[in-house]
């Protein structure tokens, strides 16, 4: 999953985007208004952490200018500033949720995940068929017996549950799962796959993972 | 001690005032009606002395009293009241219906009438004339006998009880009425007060029902509102607002304060916790701990400028004004921000007129003043610029003005920086090294120093200028 964070003081927000890394989340980050809010209409992100305060264009004006645009990535407005007044008008503007600092950073991954499940419509379990993904706590298990996956295929796997039904291109999984935007996406994603499919069809089990020729991949309980 | 009330001062003032009119009045009309009384009866007696006059005559030397005649004759005068006196031999005559009782024996000058009250027989009230004649005598019966030798007291009187009577019921009934008016007027100055007063009544449940919300707001007035309560209620308005603003600036105080030590501790707490996620190496831990360090020192950095501010502004700092060298303190505060204006690549450019500057004030206050000012002037002149001193003695004041080349700076930006935690740049985009709390401090400093701090932006420069008493 990746998420952008728009904030400019530094000490903060080298130890919020090495969290959220360790955490298995793709971080892009942004010092200033208007570079964040470039970043943030031309990339795909699922999560917008965001600074009111900033240098240039601020938080609430970022935020106004996303949903006018039709704008719908989760945004998580973070300040100093801890009136009601600021919170409301953050939460009016579109913000999906405000955290006051200093805050917890597990508080801040915890808020995360929430707001990705209620965005993508999803609980913290995905059953499909025997498979059931827990999205809390980053395990998956099959017929009752737990499969261990690397941090990419868990990337690939939690954004095609969060995407259950859908077919997901793979350019939408390169922008993602994967750490750079730059590069050839097609083969990178197509070999994850590979490894997906093979740990969850471990013993026979029916696949899970369809691929639709020339469109992308989608997890679905009834598969070819 | 009681509360003075305007509606019972009103009352009772006007009351009174009223009262005193009403009887006032009152007395008068009494007075002009029993004057009138008297005025016709008098008359009456003046007509009937002037008539008896001539019927005291010398007639063959003798004095004679025919006016006794023509009573007796007339049973329509029977019951005149007629006595005179011969002042010479002190002889009286008496009119019948006197039998032996006398009349008053008043008298003035010649033929000048003199009135007084009097008791008739039987007690009954009556008003006498009483004036002093000389008996009239023919010039044909001119004898020995010569009338000013022998002057005569007339005195004529007439019962009054009927103009007592008749005065008495107009007394009664302009007593009934002044108590009758005195109640009235009391029942519609009661009224008037209350109807007057009901606007403050108003008023202040207009004023009670006015919660915290909507000090700083200016709502209705209600429509009843006399004129003369409209400077009160202006006023009124005029002193929420400016409690209203100060409660702002102390809420933005609070907020900018609460935003300057929350965003380095949200940095210390998310490095500890980052720290402690997991094990990490040394070079982590130190790396980290580095972070943390300076955080700290920047933290520390604001909250010394936040109780420096806050001793001066609440003048918990005692002034000590000793001779200072300024030029000396100059020196010093410019050569203990070294590491900053070489990191800057900013030099300084001091136009001196006087090699010493003396001064008496307090050699603390000036140092973080003037290092401040400093601190202030390289943080925002771009780096490889230069800033200038100019340091001048005028007038007995000694002044320093300080200019960095800056960009533009509004009006409205100029009258708020001296507000504590007032920033042109909003982000904070370097919240490590300011926290807008400079300014503000030098302001607070030069007003305990009775000195002047100004800024303003001219061609392309930020000027602040200083300005102390020698």
């Amino acid at each position: 999953m990746r998420i952008l964070l728009i904030e400019d003081y530094a000490p903060l927000a080298k130890n919020i985007s090495a969290y959220l890394g360790e955490a298995g989340y793709i971080i892009d980050k942004s010092d200033t208004g208007d570079e964040g809010l470039w970043y943030a209409e031309t990339h795909a992100y699922d999560i917008i952490i965001l600074d009111i305060m900033l240098p240039g264009l601020d938080g609430l004006s970022i935020v106004e200018q996303l949903r006018e645009k039709g704008g719908d990535t989760p945004v998580i407005l973070i300040s100093a500033l801890e009136t009601v007044d600021k919170r409301i008008e953050g939460l009016e503007l579109g913000a999906d949720d405000y955290l006051v600092k200093p805050f917890e950073l597990k508080e801040l991954l915890a808020r995360i995940r929430a707001l990705t499940r209620r965005h993508y419509n999803r609980q913290t379990k995905v059953i499909i068929n025997d498979l059931e993904i827990n999205l809390n706590a980053k395990r998956v298990y099959r017929a009752g017996e737990e499969i261990n996956l690397t941090s990419r295929e868990w990337g690939l796997l939690e954004y095609l549950s969060y995407r259950q039904g859908e077919i997901v291109t793979r350019q939408e999984i390169w922008n993602h799962v994967y750490e750079d935007y730059e590069g050839g996406t097609s083969n990178a994603v197509d070999v994850t796959i590979g490894y997906l499919r093979k740990k969850l069809n471990r013993n026979n089990k029916p696949n899970l993972i369809t691929t639709h020729r020339g469109k992308g991949y989608s997890l679905d309980e009834e598969s070819q | 001690m009681s509360t003075p009330s305007i509606r019972q001062k009103l009352l009772i003032g006007i009351s009174l005032l009223v009262s005193f009119i009403l009887i006032f009045c009152t007395l008068l009309i009494d007075q002009n009606i029993k004057s009138s009384f008297y005025r016709r009866i008098d008359q009456d007696l003046i007509k009937v002395a002037t008539l008896l006059a001539a019927e005291i005559e010398i007639e063959d030397d003798k004095i004679t009293n025919e006016w006794v005649e023509d009573i007796i004759e007339n049973p329509n005068r029977k019951h005149d009241l007629v006595q005179t006196w011969d002042l010479t031999t002190g002889k009286t005559t008496r009119s019948p219906a006197l039998g032996k009782s006398d009349l008053p024996r008043i008298a003035g000058n010649l033929n000048e009438y003199v009135f007084e009250n009097f008791q008739l027989p039987g007690n009954r009230p009556g008003r006498a004339l009483g004036v002093k004649i000389y008996p009239a005598q023919d010039e044909e019966e001119k004898g020995e006998l010569k009338p000013e030798n022998h002057p005569q007291i007339l005195v004529v009187a007439d019962e009054i009880s009927t103009i007592n009577n008749t005065l008495y019921q107009i007394r009664l009934v302009m007593g009934i009425t002044l108590i009758l008016a005195l109640l009235f007027s009391a029942a519609t100055i009661w009224l008037i007060i209350k109807t007057s007063l009901a606007p403050i009544n108003t008023l202040t449940e207009w004023i009670r029902r006015r919660d915290e919300s909507q000090i700083g707001a200016r709502p209705q007035l209600p429509d009843n509102i006399p004129t003369e309560l409209k400077p009160l209620v202006t006023q009124y308005n005029s002193l929420l607002a400016r409690i209203d603003a100060n409660r702002q600036r102390e809420r933005d105080f609070s907020a900018h304060a609460a935003h300057e030590l929350r965003t380095p501790l949200s940095g210390i707490q998310s490095t500890l916790e980052q720290l402690l996620n997991r094990p990490r190496s040394n070079e982590d831990y130190q790396s980290q701990s580095r972070d943390l360090l300076q955080i700290t020192r920047n933290m520390s950095a604001i909250i010394a400028s936040l109780m420096q501010l806050s001793h001066i502004k609440n003048q918990d700092y005692q002034v000590n004004a000793v001779k200072v060298r300024c030029d000396e303190v100059i020196l010093t505060c410019w050569q203990e921000l070294e590491p900053t204006w070489r990191q800057n690549d900013v030099c300084l450019n001091w136009e001196q007129k006087y090699k010493k500057l003396i001064l008496v004030t307090d050699p603390d206050l000036l140092t973080i003043c003037l290092k401040n000012l400093f601190d202030n002037a390289i943080s925002y002149a771009p780096s490889g610029s230069e800033i200038t001193l100019k340091t001048n003695q005028q007038d007995a004041h000694l002044t320093f003005d300080l200019s960095n080349p800056s960009p533009p700076v509004s009006e409205t930006e100029l009258n708020r920086l001296m507000e504590p935690f007032y920033r042109l740049d909003k982000a904070r985009t370097n919240p490590t090294r300011h926290a807008g709390i400079g300014l503000s401090l030098c302001y607070e400093i030069t007003r305990q120093l009775n000195g002047r701090l100004s800024i303003r932006h001219l061609n392309g420069h930020f000027h602040v200028s200083l300005t102390l008493p020698l």
